[in-house]
């Protein structure tokens, strides 16, 4: 379904969590599809590279680390901005999934506002970036 | 020396020829020999001199045999007496030695009757001094707490060398004397006189290794010039305590009253007192080592205790932790959608902003115990503690000027470095403070003082209020994680376990006096930055207790 809205991948397990970023990026504009697990959220990259994934890392079946490092590996979708979301908010852990490829961090419970602007900025970048 | 030698003997008899003749016989076998010519005179003669032994005629003129023995045993009662008496009188005798005569010798007596007779005495007296030198032993054996030895070797000194004045004093582990007790009064006078003996003697006690007696004012002796004069000391002994080698103590026993210097059946009771002196005095101090030991293993095993106390706590709060961010997301996010909505009234806004600031505190502890639960790397770098102070006074200082409170500062301008991590140690800083400042509410002068100083090796730094101070029953607890007094919502009880933690880690101790109603001080100490490599193979980590104890 080809639109000039945005499309962002929601990888999250728990359905309230879940259902609020669908809410609050579709309230921006956004064009939101889901996973609810590792596994899912490579199979929908496979059939629709995502511009941005929003990606929970203690997930079920394939956790978030996993997920980046096989999207990274994705001649297709390799280039596809993620940011982590997740209840860890250890500096360690933090820079485990930038090292991954990861592009940014978040962490729950994160604040609304906070959330938009920094994917935002995220895109602003990958804007920036491709005009390089 | 002659075992005769030093031995007093008081010949009593108003014949005066039996007089000179025991008296040339007697000191011919070495004896020292007195005389008096009746009970009255050797009464007089007796308050002046200690006699190991008197020989008495029974039938005198002034004060008969009797009588006279009758005052002796009442003034001297270990002084052995040997009655000489006539057929005549022999039951008189018999009576003698019911109140308390040695023996009796029937007139005429030849030489080596009285010779084997005196002997005989003396060797009893001897055997009662040795056995009542055991026998006190026994019970200085039977302690081996030296606060319980020491009153008991003083007062066996006293009773067994017959002297009015003893001190012991026993090497430090510092190698320095100590008076450890003393009988009369502690004159601080005496005391540092003794010392001042007691440690000329133990310069020399590992080469001489023998008592030392002194007669006559111990100003005369060379040996003791300088000291502070002790004129009444008339005679004295300075008995090194020994065991292998390794000096002990010194044992000083003085005479003052009575001018009878020690003797060799002092000496020989010393020597047997002296030993075992050392002995519970060794043992004693072995006990002492072997409690240190056992008391730093009591502390080990709880410390270990508590780090796994911890660790648990640690793995179920951040698996709680975990679990409890994803439900908060949902609530503070839509919650944050429903306040944006414009169609909201004001009672709908304001139950919904009670709804986001709980949430947000639940937040707020759960990111204490995920903080609580990590183990961190902590990024250490040579610190200036006052430095540290200062970024966090910056946090709150204006909190502290708003609630009124009277900061005082009394941080200096140079400190030896620590070697810590400065986020880490600011979180502790700010624990202590915000603890601070929630104990001062409510007082009526708010008084908040810093201190920073070097002490022997460590930086140590302290933050101490005057606020509500922290109840007794409550300081073997503020370290324990979720351990709080504040009102629910204030505070999650984990500030002190992480700053306890944090220090632990850092080589250093927390520490917590207080005292209700008067406020709390408490106390952060660190290793020298440098001194560390040194400091830290000795430095074992501080344990709970160690810290709810100070």
């Amino acid at each position: 379904m080809p639109t000039d809205k945005k499309t962002i991948l929601v990888v999250e397990d728990h359905e309230s969590v879940r259902s609020l970023l669908k809410r609050l990026l579709e309230e921006e504009n956004y064009r939101v599809i889901v996973a609810v697990d590792g596994e899912e959220a490579l199979s929908r990259v496979s059939e629709e590279t995502p511009d941005l994934i929003l990606l929970d890392v203690m997930l079920p079946k394939l956790d978030g680390m996993e997920v980046c490092r096989r999207v990274r590996r994705d001649p297709a979708a390799g280039r596809v901005p993620i940011m982590m979301l997740t209840a860890r908010g250890a500096p360690a852990d933090q820079a485990a999934g930038l090292k991954l490829g990861a592009n940014d961090y978040v962490v729950k419970p994160f604040d609304a506002e906070e959330l938009k602007g920094r994917i935002t900025a995220l895109f602003l970048q990958v804007e920036r970036d491709k005009g390089l | 020396m002659n075992a005769k030698q030093g031995v007093k003997i008081l010949v009593v008899d108003d014949e005066q020829g039996i007089r000179e003749f025991l008296s040339f016989e007697l000191s011919q076998q070495g004896y020292e020999v007195f005389t008096a010519s009746n009970g009255a005179e050797a009464l007089e003669r007796i308050r002046a001199e200690k006699f190991s032994l008197v020989i008495s005629d029974i039938r005198m003129p002034m004060l008969g045999g009797l009588e006279a023995l009758e005052a002796i045993k009442r003034m001297e009662p270990d002084v052995e007496v040997i009655m000489m008496t006539g057929y005549g009188t022999i039951e008189t005798a018999v009576e003698a030695m019911k109140k308390g005569a040695y023996d009796f010798i029937l007139k005429p007596f030849n030489l080596e009757e009285m010779l084997t007779l005196i002997d005989k005495v003396l060797e009893k007296s001897e055997l009662k001094v040795m056995v009542a030198v055991y026998e006190a032993s026994k019970s200085v054996f039977s302690s081996i707490d030296l606060k319980k030895i020491l009153p008991v070797i003083v007062k066996l000194s006293l009773n067994i060398l017959k002297a009015d004045d003893v001190s012991v004093m026993l090497m430090g582990d510092d190698g320095k004397l100590s008076v450890a007790a003393c009988s009369g009064a502690e004159g601080d006078e005496r005391l540092q006189a003794f010392l001042e003996i007691g440690n000329r003697v133990a310069g020399r006690a590992a080469e001489w290794k023998t008592p030392i007696f002194v007669s006559g004012p111990l100003e005369k002796d060379p040996r003791f010039a300088g000291i502070l004069s002790m004129r009444q000391i008339k005679h004295s002994i300075i008995y090194p305590l020994f065991i292998d080698n390794e000096l002990l103590g010194i044992l000083n026993v003085n005479r003052m009253a009575q001018d009878v210097p020690f003797g060799p059946i002092d000496l020989r009771g010393l020597t047997i007192l002296g030993s075992q002196i050392s002995q519970a005095v060794y043992n004693a101090k072995l006990y002492r080592q072997l409690q240190d030991k056992m008391t730093a293993l009591e502390q080990a095993q709880e410390h270990l205790i508590q780090s796994e106390k911890l660790a648990a706590i640690g793995q179920l709060s951040a698996g709680v932790a975990h679990e409890l961010n994803n439900p908060l997301t949902g609530i503070l996010g839509f919650t944050q959608i429903l306040l944006q909505d414009e169609e909201i009234t004001a009672k709908q806004r304001e139950d919904l902003e009670v709804i986001q600031s709980q949430s947000q505190r639940c937040r707020q502890i759960v990111q204490s115990l995920l903080q609580f639960s990590r183990k961190q790397n902590p990024h250490k770098e040579p610190l200036n503690a006052v430095q540290v102070f200062n970024s966090v006074l910056k946090f709150v200082k204006y909190d502290v000027s708003k609630a009124g409170i009277e900061l005082i500062s009394e941080l200096p301008e140079t400190l030896p470095p620590i070697w810590g991590d400065s986020s880490q140690l600011q979180q502790v800083l700010l624990n202590i403070l915000t603890n601070a400042m929630h104990a001062l509410e409510g007082r009526e002068s708010k008084k908040l003082i810093l201190r920073a100083f070097a002490k022997s090796g460590r930086v140590v730094v302290e933050v101490e209020d005057n606020g509500h101070g922290v109840p007794e029953k409550h300081l073997s607890e503020i370290f324990d994680p979720f351990f709080t007094t504040k009102p629910a919502g204030r505070g999650t009880g984990l500030g002190l376990s992480i700053s306890f933690g944090i220090m632990q880690e850092h080589q250093g101790a927390i520490q917590v006096k207080s005292e209700e109603g008067r406020g709390a001080k408490f106390i952060l100490d660190f290793p020298v930055y440098g001194g560390a490599e040194k400091n830290s193979s000795v430095t074992k980590p501080q344990t709970l207790n160690e810290a709810r104890r100070a």
